[in-house]
């Protein structure tokens, strides 16, 4: 068996380089137990330079195109229960690159997370948005990039804010009436009522009632027949 | 045959397919031309060390070049052959300086194994244990280390 001598600080003399490339070896959840260990880990586990090699060491690289939910493989299948309570780059690299071709997410939470997730937000392929039983928290404004998203449910969330502009300042009209669902029952939104919603005429789901919001229903919203 | 010199100069005359598993030595070789017998010399690396990395070399010297990878396969640092296991069984001193050894020569296949080795002695241990293993010192103030920890509670226990 090796000798463990007493050297003072040897991991802590190695250039970060080389931690990196050890570190990255310690599959994920485990590796962001280690933050813990100094204020130099701490900060190399915390980089997206790091979260991207130690999620390509644990799950192996993205395939394009390709949901990964679907593919056999138990790191995946956890991917989904962990990404709520990792760390911010882990969630963006898993986001944005083990996640391109997700389409749906419906997470029904036990009151414990805060917020929306912002890395969500690049999810280009996202069309069912769907979070219910977060704590607090805000609609992030970056959402209003999720292109593809038709229904959008943060219902008995406890979210304060006011709605972001979902429809944005999309050109085409086509994209700006794609929204079907939008479910925001039971929150602390405020403001008024945004006027944009009237655009939506594919809009087959509302529901905005036990909210904060103030104001008169915008006229603009009697155009929207669905 | 190649001669190199280690920093406390030390001579080693390896041969050819030795020294090019370095990737350093292979371009200081096509620069300096074959007909240079001037030994290369490797400031950065102590005799005792340089032993050990030319051991590692002619072991895998005949080792047939690298499938192309498999990109479905997961990839572990459990997946260490027999021998290489072996040759890593070193005193933590001498692993982190082979490992900076083979950054410095630019030979990934062992720079792979050191730092493989090193994260399966941190696998599955405890916070507590790595420091104590690796003699880390805990440089947070309480209030950082109980916030890191209160953010940590869904992988920390294990």
């Amino acid at each position: 068996m090796s000798v463990e001598t007493e050297l003072p600080g040897l991991l802590n003399t190695t250039p970060t380089e080389l931690l990196t490339k050890i570190l990255a070896w310690i599959p994920f959840p485990q590796i962001c137990s280690l933050r813990r260990l100094c204020h130099l880990i701490n900060s190399i586990i915390l980089s997206t330079h790091f979260a991207r090699q130690c999620l390509y060491l644990s799950l192996g690289p993205a395939v394009s195109g390709y949901n990964p939910r679907l593919r056999y493989s138990g790191a995946y299948s956890e991917l989904e229960g962990h990404f709520l309570r990792a760390p911010k780059p882990f969630q963006e690299i898993i986001a944005g690159t083990y996640w391109p071709a997700r389409t749906m997410i419906a997470w029904y939470l036990a009151k414990e997370f805060t917020g929306a997730p912002e890395a969500l937000s690049a999810l280009k392929s996202l069309v069912h948005l769907e979070m219910r039983g977060l704590v607090s928290g805000v609609i992030p404004e970056s959402f209003g990039n999720l292109k593809s998203l038709k229904v959008l449910a943060f219902s008995h969330c406890g979210l304060t804010g006011v709605i972001p502009e979902l429809t944005g300042e999309i050109p085409q009209k086509s994209e700006t009436y794609r929204f079907e669902g939008l479910q925001l029952t039971r929150n602390q939104f405020s403001g008024k009522l945004p006027v944009e919603l009237g655009n939506l005429v594919k809009l087959k789901m509302l529901s905005l009632d036990d909210n904060r919001f103030s104001g008169p229903v915008p006229s603009t919203w009697g155009i929207s027949c669905n | 045959m190649v001669k190199i010199t280690s920093s406390d100069n030390q001579e080693f005359t390896i041969s050819k397919e030795i020294a090019n598993q370095s990737v350093l030595i292979k371009n200081m070789l096509e620069d300096v031309g074959e007909s240079d017998d001037q030994p290369i010399p490797l400031p950065n690396v102590s005799g005792a060390i340089l032993q050990k990395v030319i051991e590692y070399a002619t072991m895998h010297k005949d080792d047939p070049p690298p499938a192309p990878e498999d990109e479905t396969k997961l990839k572990t640092s459990e997946d260490i052959e027999e021998r290489d296991k072996e040759f890593m069984q070193l005193d933590q001193g001498t692993m982190f300086e082979i490992i900076l050894a083979a950054n410095y020569l630019d030979m990934k296949n062992l720079l792979d194994l050191g730092c493989k080795t090193v994260a399966n002695m941190i696998k599955g241990k405890s916070v507590e244990e790595v420091r104590k293993l690796f003699n880390i010192v805990n440089d947070f103030t309480p209030e950082e280390e109980e916030q890191i920890r209160k953010e940590n509670e869904w992988c920390e226990d294990r």
